[in-house]
């Protein structure tokens, strides 16, 4: 748990001992004298954003699709005949129990999975059809991804790490490393670029993530439970960051996530039960 | 695909991750191909050297000995074998009856066929279940038997595929560009004379060697063992001493002694000191004992077999003599003999009260013995030998380095004193004694037992223009499985006529250890290869298989599978060369340090084994890597590759999301 005032302390340039040493070693009385000078901010409250009107030009058109998984000698039937249509530019949030097919889906519409049946529409294309390869390079143009666990590269400093999908799509390097630069600053890391992973905190390494999957300039932002490793402000703030991408940038962008909070901050809120979507207004 | 540059920045962001497992894996398996590098550098370096050396001992000729085969059951018939016991039976029954026959001619009354060796006698190991009287033997001390033997061994001379001739033309055949035939004299029966003097008086100063055979008490010298070789000045003109005393001043048959035998038999007469324990002392020890030795002279004394038995005769006189001085009525013998007076001097006679019937009795008994065994004039010559050089000589046991090298770049000249025939051919005649020296007497039937029809240590030298062609003759000359005998000729029989080897130095040595070697050094190599091997394979595997992950977001993020295959074949390759690169350094600095530590006590050993003073070769540890070193570097890359393949393979067929799902 973080205690906002023990936080509040960081920032000033007094160090932690020092303020200490002046309460003579007495933490509670520390934190006593700072709780007088700082009241605790309240937690803010996650306004719903207004609802956008759809504009009907399909980004992602799923029909139909089926997913099974073999569990030893049973057939598990991750999604049954799910069909759904994204619009581009818009902020769908996926949502649902654990098991419920949510994340099956995500993979699926990412490529990152082969559907037992239907099909997939991604940007006009049924990925389903397209070869490793292509599939690999669509993916590389097409979609971005956002993982719960951030999964950078350890060793990588945060303007390289942010290049790594540039390097797989051969884009030349200085018109890389300077949108990189560009991306860095907009998710709010431009003092960090030079930092390794180890030495952000989850949220700096989850903004780090988003500038990564958006180097190549992806019409599709797929995040799976982006903000599920990190506090709630942090979590947040994490999703005002996609939705200024999706204004700034016009990125459609589906997320994964439990937290129904912050899937009222989407446009849409698809609910998936048993590998079905949840029609609008029935409670799971 | 993704460009080389960035394929590197990613292969080394894994070389980064798991930094003391690949630390510990590069340490380990970089020593152990280290080691295995190191000695293959050894190698290098050490063969380069003894060629080197081997090059300035002998002007770029590669000398190859040979010494004939010939089959021992040829010359050594089974004793008890009762065909053959029967045959030497007649035989003595008919030698018997010509001894008879030649008794009766030279009126021999007192002749009794009781005092003629047995051919055939009991034998005392046979076999217990064969009547005793059937339990026999043939009698190698028998004249028949000896006879027999004379008769062996000119057939199998005749017969011989090893003779000379056949030699020259297989080693002309095979790229020779000279042949020598070494004259071993070790027949003459020499006796050396300590300072020049000889007591006959005193029985162990009486020893004949006409039998070739080498009194124990001369055994470390072969000045005292009269061991000398007529051998062509080609062959051992480096130990030539210069400026050459007895060239300048000649005063009997030109030697080169080996220098240990120079120190054991005139060591006190000229004030020489022991053998040092370090090379570096070696060196001017062998350079003083050439120096001092330079020139002076030692005596041997030659007798035919008639004059011992003068010597013998005149010395059981003698010793009658004193023994019955007091006896009343003793008669001393009509004919005395008096031992010479001077060192080698020949036996006279003293006084002769022989009736003309008596001297014709005596004569009788002579023409009746020369039945046997020819008759020869007694002879005795004082030989006088001149030191023009010292051979050097393999410092014998020890385990110091200085040993060691020794060992390995010894030389082999074999054959005791060398006497260079060209010095010897510019001597004076009354110094040179070419009767005796360049024709050796006849073999007597007990040398021919002994050394066998072609001599003893008869052997064959040719002359090899490359060790390449020295190297194809001794092969196609060898038994299989022989080695070619660097430390010395050797008795194989496998239908080949003649047993081969290196002759002079050790050219072939470092083949020869690598050849004899091989099973050790392939089983311990391969052990090392192998540990070096299963580290690297488990390491590189481990670190490819723990990158599922990695692999499923590259994949995720729109890495092809190649891109992926090229980022971890950088990778491989990246430790593979750290790998490489640390077992090439360890290799080198294990032999520098060798090279540092041991380059100068090894070229004193190479000086003194190879004779090579003056130059300025020097014995290097450190060679220049040959293609085995290479392919041990090119090895671990490749292993390298082999080991993540499946890894790598099984990779990028999964499914991403069950990677990063299962991590």
């Amino acid at each position: 748990m973080t205690d906002p005032y023990r936080d509040a302390m960081t920032p000033h340039q007094v160090s932690v001992a020092d303020f200490l040493a002046s309460f003579g070693g007495d933490v509670d009385a520390a934190i006593a004298a700072l709780r007088a000078h700082h009241p605790a901010p309240a937690p803010a409250p996650i306004p719903r954003r207004p609802r956008r009107e759809r504009s009907g030009d399909h980004i992602i058109t799923v029909t139909d699709l089926h997913k099974t998984y073999r569990m030893g000698r049973q057939k598990v039937a991750a999604l049954g005949g799910v069909s759904l249509e994204i619009d581009r530019g818009e902020f769908v949030a996926l949502t649902g129990a654990s098991g419920s097919g949510k994340s099956t889906l995500l993979q699926l519409i990412g490529g990152l999975d082969k559907p037992s049946g239907g099909t997939v529409m991604v940007d006009g294309v049924n990925i389903g059809k397209l070869s490793d390869a292509k599939l690999s390079r669509f993916r590389n143009r097409t979609i971005g991804f956002v993982f719960q666990f951030f999964y950078l590269q350890p060793f990588l400093r945060l303007t390289t790490n942010t290049e790594v999908p540039g390097m797989f799509a051969r884009t030349p390097r200085k018109e890389r490393r300077a949108h990189a630069g560009d991306l860095i600053e907009a998710v709010g890391l431009a003092d960090r670029s030079k930092h390794l992973p180890r030495e952000m905190s989850g949220g700096q390494m989850q903004r780090a993530a988003i500038a990564r999957a958006l180097l190549n300039r992806p019409p599709l932002l797929l995040a799976d439970e982006p903000t599920g490793n990190l506090d709630s402000a942090t979590g947040a703030s994490i999703i005002e960051l996609f939705e200024r991408i999706r204004d700034e940038f016009g990125t459609t962008i589906v997320i994964v996530t439990h937290d129904d909070d912050l899937a009222r901050r989407a446009d849409r809120t698809i609910r998936l039960s048993d590998g079905r979507i949840v029609p609008e207004g029935v409670v799971a | 695909m993704i460009g080389f540059r960035d394929s590197i920045t990613l292969a080394r962001t894994k070389v980064r991750s798991k930094r003391i497992r690949l630390l510990v894996t590069t340490i380990v398996s970089g020593l152990l191909f280290g080691i295995i590098g190191g000695g293959v550098l050894l190698f290098y370096g050490t063969s380069a050297s003894v060629d080197r050396f081997a090059d300035q001992n002998l002007g770029g000729r590669y000398l190859v000995q040979a010494t004939p085969v010939i089959p021992s059951e040829q010359l050594y018939p089974f004793p008890e074998d009762p065909k053959l016991v029967k045959e030497m039976a007649a035989a003595h029954t008919a030698y018997l009856a010509e001894r008879k026959a030649a008794a009766k001619k030279y009126g021999i009354d007192d002749y009794d066929e009781k005092s003629e060796t047995p051919a055939v006698v009991d034998n005392p190991y046979g076999d217990p279940s064969i009547p005793a009287s059937e339990r026999k033997m043939v009698n190698q001390e028998s004249v028949v038997w000896k006879r027999r033997m004379v008769e062996v061994v000119a057939n199998a001379q005749k017969n011989s595929k090893s003779t000379p001739e056949a030699f020259t033309a297989a080693a002309r055949g095979a790229g020779a560009t000279d042949t020598y035939s070494p004259k071993h004299l070790q027949t003459l029966g020499l006796k050396y004379l300590k300072d020049g003097r000889e007591d006959l008086t005193k029985t162990a100063d009486t020893t004949a060697v006409s039998d070739g055979s080498v009194p124990e008490e001369a055994m470390d010298s072969s000045i005292a063992s009269s061991s000398f070789t007529i051998m062509d000045d080609d062959l051992v003109r480096a130990f030539i001493a210069e400026p050459n005393a007895a060239r300048a001043t000649p005063k009997g048959i030109p030697v080169l002694v080996p220098v240990d035998d120079v120190v054991t038999t005139l060591g006190k007469s000229l004030d020489l000191s022991k053998r040092p324990r370090d090379s570096a002392g070696q060196i001017d020890w062998y350079r003083g004992v050439r120096d001092k030795a330079n020139g002076v002279t030692f005596t041997a004394c030659y007798r035919n077999d008639a004059e011992h038995a003068r010597i013998d005769e005149a010395r059981q006189q003698a010793a009658d003599a004193a023994a019955n001085a007091k006896t009343p009525g003793w008669v001393k013998p009509a004919r005395t003999l008096q031992l010479p007076k001077t060192p080698c001097g020949e036996v006279t006679v003293a006084s002769d009260r022989r009736t003309e019937r008596e001297k014709r009795a005596d004569a009788n008994r002579a023409a009746f013995d020369a039945e046997v065994s020819p008759t020869v004039e007694p002879r005795a010559e004082l030989l006088t030998f001149q030191i023009v050089g010292v051979l050097p000589t393999q410092q014998s046991g020890g385990s110091t380095l200085d040993a060691v090298i020794s060992g390995i770049v010894g030389t082999n000249y074999g054959y005791g004193s060398l006497i260079p025939a060209d010095l010897l051919a510019a001597v004076p005649a009354q110094l040179r004694h070419a009767d005796l020296l360049q024709t050796p007497p006849p073999q007597t039937p007990e040398q021919l037992m002994m050394f066998g029809p072609m001599g003893p240590e008869a052997a064959h030298i040719a002359s090899f223009p490359t060790v390449e062609g020295a190297k194809a003759f001794i092969q196609s000359q060898a038994c299989p499985g022989s080695s070619s005998g660097f430390g010395g000729d050797f008795y194989t029989e496998c239908g080949k006529p003649f047993s081969v080897g290196t002759y002079g130095t050790s050219y072939l040595v470092v083949d020869d250890i690598a050849r004899e070697a091989r099973p050790f050094l392939i089983g311990i190599l391969g052990v090392l290869f192998g540990v070096a091997t299963i580290i690297i394979w488990a390491m590189m595997g481990r670190v490819i298989a723990d990158s599922r992950r990695e692999t499923a977001v590259f994949r995720a993020i729109g890495a092809k599978r190649t891109d992926i295959i090229k980022v971890y074949v950088l990778y491989s390759i990246w430790v593979a060369l750290r790998i490489a690169l640390f077992a090439g350094l360890l290799a080198a600095a294990i032999v520098v340090a060798i090279e540092v530590l041991f380059t100068q006590s090894a070229t004193r050993a190479a000086q003194l084994a190879y004779g090579v003073f003056d130059g300025d070769a020097r014995f290097h540890f450190l060679g220049v890597p040959g293609p085995v070193f290479w392919a041990i570097l090119a090895g671990i890359l490749l292993m390298s590759l082999v080991a993540i393949t499946p890894p790598l393979l099984r990779n990028i067929r999964r499914n991403p999301i069950r990677d990063m799902r299962d991590e």
